[in-house]
């Protein structure tokens, strides 16, 4: 049993960089705006937090660099898509390729050493008394963003769901002329989302790198650290039908998952170990292939808005 | 303006790479690198010296091949962005000729090295599509996560039956009678086979019925359909095609620079392949001179480091800045149809 609990809490940690780029993803998508640079947002999240916290030691403002880069980056692409009518596809996969690049160069040239931070890097939480219980204390004692996370999940569904506020974020989504008709401003809804969402990619890429790994390095070259998670998030979108908290679901199954296939490779050591590392990409695929037709994707996502 | 920008493209777009060069000088003086020294060093080692002209060409090849394989279905708007999983699948396929038949005439074990190659790329490049024809899924989420099953199926295939006993993910070199004759250096036949190629492809896609039912396709696809162009059948061939080229990739890169198929086969140059297709605008002939840039750029980034201590991932920096610029450029031109209703 205490397996199990060390399974699920690993498992949620893992679904966290997934959940928190998803969120963006819907987020952004409501509006309208397919931003499949997830990827390369979550690179520059996770290599600017890491270059952050081994040069100010304080985990606080290394989140704060990873959301202004994600920021920065959501603005860039908000003009590129919104106000130059780019193709959003291709500016997406720019946005990986680009991303991938200047994060991995910005950290070689800073000359650190390529080493695993020892110790905790973001501060931790036991909520009381349950902590103390055996089976769920690996569970309910992680850090502070993992249980944001799933706060923002709550909040972001109430935003694009309950308030007059999601309505013309959806709207804008849906059909932006109507929006336009109606006296809204679909352009600045589409703008706002399209930042927020990618803050949102950022600082996923910042809890990969500064608490999963606890480390910055690049796999291999144009494959950073985020290991493609940026496209399984798009996938988590879809399978959860553009629903916060479905989405919230679904990134647990894939995080589950990717948690679970660590394990099995060390009780199974005959089995080769790729056929695991692969399990969470053939889930996505399968999830993919399940769900693509039902989700209700917003009509106008990945069309420009022609005044 | 934004007319006026466009005229100027060719300017704005070598201005562009200067500023590229200027970030990286920049950000390298700040690292404390020689900014000017190691942006030199870099162009003079990728493309004015004789041997790491060699590596150059040597890299460009499969750079070039997964342009074609991304560019011809892109013709008709089918993004293949799959091309690292079909390079992996390729490779291993002719890996497993290479070593496992042996005895048989030169004229006969390379062609079918290369075919082999070619099948196992267009096979793995044919899942998308038919999910994308049969159940309606986006081929641009199916592709990129097959790419990772496809390099996974390589290793578990590496790491246990096709390896060698030593446990290492390599395969056994492969018969002498399947290796690409080199023609100068480093430089394999591999080379040759890159321009027949880019130029049948530009001829079939500017010239022949099926290449102007794809461009019709990617005009519009609805209207292509309703004019009598049966879509996914076309489509489908040429992703049978595009996705054959990078399967032929691995098997080149097998056959004509490693002798023997391994796990870091590619280092994500199907990526780098399309980069290349959108620099030339998915022209044919211009992507043989794109590969060729880009190759020179990861040599030079490769071999400066050696010279300078610059980390070789400034080549992926200035590809980066590169890739963004042509967005800009592609943007402007969008921005510029609309704004005159085009």
């Amino acid at each position: 049993m205490i397996i199990v609990g060390g399974i699920v809490a690993a498992g949620l940690r893992m679904a966290v960089p997934i959940l928190l780029a998803a969120l963006g993803i819907s987020l952004t998508g409501s509006s309208g705006v397919l931003n499949l640079g997830a990827e390369g947002i979550m690179e520059v999240g996770a290599a600017s937090a890491f270059i952050a916290f081994t040069l100010t030691g304080s985990s606080g403002s290394s989140l704060l660099i990873a959301v202004f880069a994600g920021v920065f980056l959501g603005l860039l692409f908000a003009f590129l898509v919104i106000d130059l009518y780019t193709d959003q596809v291709l500016a997406g996969l720019t946005f990986w390729i680009f991303g991938v690049g200047i994060s991995s160069y910005m950290f070689k040239i800073q000359k650190l050493p390529i080493v695993t931070v020892k110790g905790e890097v973001l501060p931790r939480l036991s909520i009381p008394f349950l902590s103390q219980v055996p089976i769920i204390k690996d569970i309910l004692s992680q850090d502070l963003l993992l249980y944001s996370t799933f706060i923002l999940m709550v909040i972001v569904w109430v935003l694009l769901y309950k308030t007059r506020w999601g309505l013309m974020i959806r709207a804008s989504g849906h059909s932006p002329a109507a929006v336009k008709s109606s006296g809204g401003y679909p352009r600045i809804i589409r703008y706002l989302c399209t930042i927020l969402g990618s803050a949102f990619m950022a600082l996923g890429g910042a809890y990969l790198s500064l608490e999963i790994a606890k480390a910055y390095y690049l796999p291999s070259p144009l494959i950073g650290i985020a290991q493609l998670r940026g496209f399984i998030a798009i996938v988590v979108t879809i399978f959860g039908s553009w629903n916060p908290l479905k989405i919230g679901a679904a990134s647990l199954l894939i995080g589950g998952v990717d948690a679970l296939q660590l394990r099995l490779q060390r009780m199974f050591p005959g089995i080769p170990i790729y056929f695991f590392v692969m399990l969470p990409y053939l889930i996505a695929l399968f999830s993919l292939i399940v769900t693509f037709k039902k989700a209700e994707s917003p009509q106008s996502l990945g069309k420009p808005f022609i005044e | 303006m934004w007319r006026t920008l466009i005229r100027y493209r060719v300017a704005l777009f070598l201005l562009f790479l200067f500023f590229a060069f200027l970030l990286m000088g920049v950000s390298l003086s700040i690292g404390g690198y020689p900014p000017f020294e190691a942006s030199i060093e870099m162009l003079r080692r990728g493309f004015f010296e004789r041997g790491s002209l060699e590596t150059t060409i040597v890299n460009a090849v499969p750079i070039i091949l997964t342009a074609f394989a991304f560019s011809l279905p892109f013709k008709g708007n089918y993004w293949n962005l799959g091309g690292e999983g079909q390079l992996y699948i390729g490779g291993i396929l002719a890996g497993w000729i290479g070593f496992a038949l042996t005895g048989l005439p030169n004229f006969v074990h390379l062609p079918l090295l290369l075919c082999v190659g070619f099948i196992g790329g267009a096979l793995w490049g044919l899942l998308p599509v038919i999910l994308r024809f049969r159940v309606g899924i986006s081929e641009i989420l199916s592709s990129m996560i097959l790419n990772f099953i496809g390099i996974y199926i390589a290793y578990i295939l590496l790491f246990g039956p096709l390896g060698t006993k030593s446990g290492m993910p390599f395969t056994e070199v492969i018969a002498s009678t399947a290796m690409l004759p080199r023609l100068l250096g480093r430089i394999h036949a591999g080379f040759l086979l890159v321009f027949p190629i880019g130029f049948i492809l530009y001829f079939t896609v500017k010239k022949t019925t099926f290449g102007y039912k794809l461009r019709c396709i990617g005009l519009n696809s609805r209207t292509a359909e309703a004019g009598g162009i049966r879509v996914s059948r076309v489509i489908i061939k040429s992703v049978l095609v595009g996705a054959g080229l990078a399967g032929l990739a691995g098997a080149v890169e097998v056959s004509g620079v490693y002798t023997y198929m391994w796990n870091l086969i590619s280092p994500n140059l199907s990526y780098l392949g399309i980069v290349v297709a959108f620099l030339s605008r998915q022209n044919f002939l211009g992507i043989l001179v794109g590969g060729v840039f880009i190759g020179g750029l990861l040599t030079g980034g490769r071999l400066t480091r050696a010279a300078t201590g610059v980390p070789e991932e400034a080549a992926y920096f200035l590809i980066g800045l590169i890739l963004l610029m042509v967005l800009i450029m592609y943007s402007i031109e969008t921005k510029a149809k609309v704004e005159t209703g085009g």
